[in-house]
């Protein structure tokens, strides 16, 4: 069983008396442990894909399955309990809690699910070396660079031991020796950890990590191409 | 926990809004105390008045409502020592006193003063303010003499140990008159009081008027105000008997009680406005600051959080700053209410009219106190309500959208 199954999922917006149709019928599945890429121009609908996807938006037609369960059948406590165990999100924009430092970032998904204080800090000083960012930890999100707070993010999202982990173009906003560091950690965290990753980019150097690439054109899929790394 | 340090560093980043939702409650905090504190003053005034001065339930002989003069000798309860026996048994009865009220003229020289005459116990209760208000000698040491205001000594220019004549008409119209030695001057908050009262034992008042042993009404001060009615019911029979009629408080001060009722609907709209006036601003400022943290509050919700985690987090921003406020408000009520305790509000003309004295009592009470700050934190905590209900009705990815 596919790890995330879309079946000719739609999403149309409706902007006055305009309906844009935002996806179209895009069938896509992932299995555990894939490192995804949907590429595409901007306006092409990857973030309102990724979004469906992690249980932040519904389609307006069409199923996405997560470990085979119709996510639009699940009430609203449930999409939330899935976000909190078995997904992870990493955004363009970091949307890291300006009042909370980055261990408490990092450990606020852990705060909701009740994990006990002793486990909490273990998993999160593991997650604060792994992202190297050991010395910042007592920081506050606003006196990080853009590098940093995208490894907090990627932390956040990791915490959890989620099944899967979307970032939304997670190098957007961080110059290219630092994305390529951030998709290093990402990478390295699918090949040794088995986390599965789907990520959106518009950058063809980003593209060359992902193991699959999805190529979205005005919310259809144009092509989905296996790269080198795929073995 | 951390969702409380959360809420508490978004006050602390937010100084500005987070002092003005915080003075707000305190200013409401501080009416409440202060109007809170006055309807208690008032209240307490009033029945503390009635226990020592004029009785919960007074007796008359039958008639007495009814005569045009109200200090008028013709209705005399002839056998007043059964009826206090009577209702010195009751259990309801803390004190029972016979007085005698008549219209005098006090001479002393070739000055005069027209004044209501009060015979009483000398080692009674009633007229409290009276016996605690000497300022000179003593309250009819003995039960001989007489004791004057400070007003009404100084208007007959008379002092301790002058003999002062008070002069009756009695029933048939024959003047009488007897001579007092000055043995106390006293003063009270109400110059009203101090300028319709003076006071002789009642065993003289009786000699003065020739009633032959009779009074005109007997005071009773009860255990609670509310026992009053069901007093008079017990003793029915008695008064039929014993040709008498008996009032209660309620029927006696039937306009100030209705004032009294009127000033408390008015207090309390008084604090509605307050309360009102304050939640808006709260909601407003909480609003604001929500709207703000749309983005972080989809975040959360992202991470995991449920829409009552973020409904939950936002009540408790507001109820934190509802009791910081409160604290607040507290700390400067409390001194402010002890300060109006101790010197009163001067009511004036108004106040006195009303038999309360010359100023608004004032009482700080634990339970205003209280309240007040339960409600202070109450309304910082409804005005959260709304902010946190429209941000829970957000749809997650429009929160997260959101500029």
């Amino acid at each position: 069983m596919p790890l995330i199954a879309l079946d000719n999922v739609q999403k149309d917006y409706a902007l006055g008396k305009t309906v844009i149709h935002a996806i179209r019928g895009v069938t896509l599945e992932v299995k555990e442990g894939d490192f995804l890429s949907i590429v595409g121009p901007s306006g092409c609908g990857k973030t309102t894909l990724l979004n469906m996807i992690g249980c932040i938006d519904q389609p307006t037609d069409g199923r996405v399955m997560f470990e085979g369960k119709d996510l639009k059948r699940l009430s609203d406590n449930a999409q939330a309990e899935i976000r909190l165990t078995k997904i992870g999100f990493i955004f363009q924009s970091f949307n890291l809690i300006p009042v909370l430092n980055i261990f408490e970032n990092i450990e606020l998904p852990l705060v909701v699910a009740r994990v006990p204080r002793a486990k909490r800090r273990e998993r999160v000083a593991y997650l604060v070396r792994t992202v190297g960012l050991e010395e910042f930890s007592d920081h506050k999100p606003d006196e990080l660079s853009g590098g940093q707070r995208q490894r907090v993010a990627i932390a956040r999202a990791l915490v959890n031991s989620p099944d899967l982990v979307i970032a939304d173009e997670p190098t957007a906003n961080l110059d290219s020796a630092t994305g390529d560091a951030v998709l290093s950690v990402m990478e390295r965290l699918n090949r040794e950890e088995k986390v599965t990753f789907i990520f959106s980019t518009h950058n063809p150097e980003v593209m060359r990590f992902a193991h699959r690439i999805v190529t979205l054109r005005d919310g259809a899929i144009a092509s989905i191409e296996n790269t080198e790394r795929a073995s | 926990m951390i969702f409380v340090k959360m809420a508490f560093l978004n006050i602390v980043k937010h100084p500005k809004r987070s002092l003005l939702i915080t003075a707000v409650v305190a200013f409401a905090v501080v009416v409440m105390v202060l109007v809170g504190g006055l309807l208690d003053g008032l209240r307490g005034r009033f029945f503390n008045s009635m226990f020592q001065e004029s009785g919960h339930v007074q007796v008359h002989a039958e008639g007495y409502r009814d005569r045009f003069d109200p200090l008028s000798l013709d209705d005399v309860i002839d056998r007043p020592d059964a009826a206090l026996a009577e209702f010195r048994k009751d259990p309801a009865a803390v004190n029972v006193e016979k007085i005698l009220v008549f219209g005098t003229r006090a001479i002393f020289k070739n000055r005069r003063l027209d004044i209501a005459g009060y015979g009483v116990d000398p080692a009674g209760t009633f007229f409290e303010s009276a016996r605690h208000g000497i300022v000179m000698g003593s309250f009819l040491p003995e039960g001989k003499g007489i004791a004057l205001s400070e007003r009404s000594a100084s208007l007959l220019q008379c002092g301790l140990g002058d003999n002062v004549s008070l002069l009756v008409a009695w029933s048939d119209g024959t003047p009488y008159y007897l001579d007092f030695p000055m043995t106390g001057i006293f003063k009270t908050d109400s110059s009203d009081f101090d300028d319709s009262h003076v006071f002789i034992s009642h065993a003289r008042a009786d000699e003065l008027l020739a009633l032959g042993g009779g009074t005109i009404e007997i005071r009773a001060a009860l255990r609670d105000p509310n026992l009053a009615e069901s007093f008079v019911a017990r003793h029915k029979a008695f008064f039929r008997a014993n040709g008498l009629e008996a009032e209660t408080w309620r029927e006696i001060f039937g306009t100030l009680v209705t004032l009294l009722q009127f000033f408390d609907v008015f207090m309390i709209f008084l604090n509605f406005i307050v309360l009102v006036v304050a939640a808006t601003v709260i909601t407003n400022t909480i609003l604001m600051s929500v709207f703000e943290r749309v983005r972080d509050f989809g975040t959360l919700r992202a991470v995991g959080l449920k829409r009552r985690h973020v409904f939950g987090m936002i009540m408790a921003e507001g109820a934190l700053e509802g009791v910081l406020g409160s604290l607040f408000g507290t700390a400067l009520a409390v001194p402010l209410g002890l300060l109006v305790q101790s010197t009163g509000i001067n009511g004036g003309q108004f106040v006195e009219s009303i038999h309360l004295g010359s100023s608004y009592p004032y009482v700080l009470s634990a339970r205003v106190l209280l309240l007040s700050f339960f409600f202070g934190a109450l309304i910082a905590a409804a005005g959260s309500l709304y902010a946190a209900a429209v941000n829970s009705r957000k749809r997650l990815v429009e929160m997260l959208r959101y500029n």
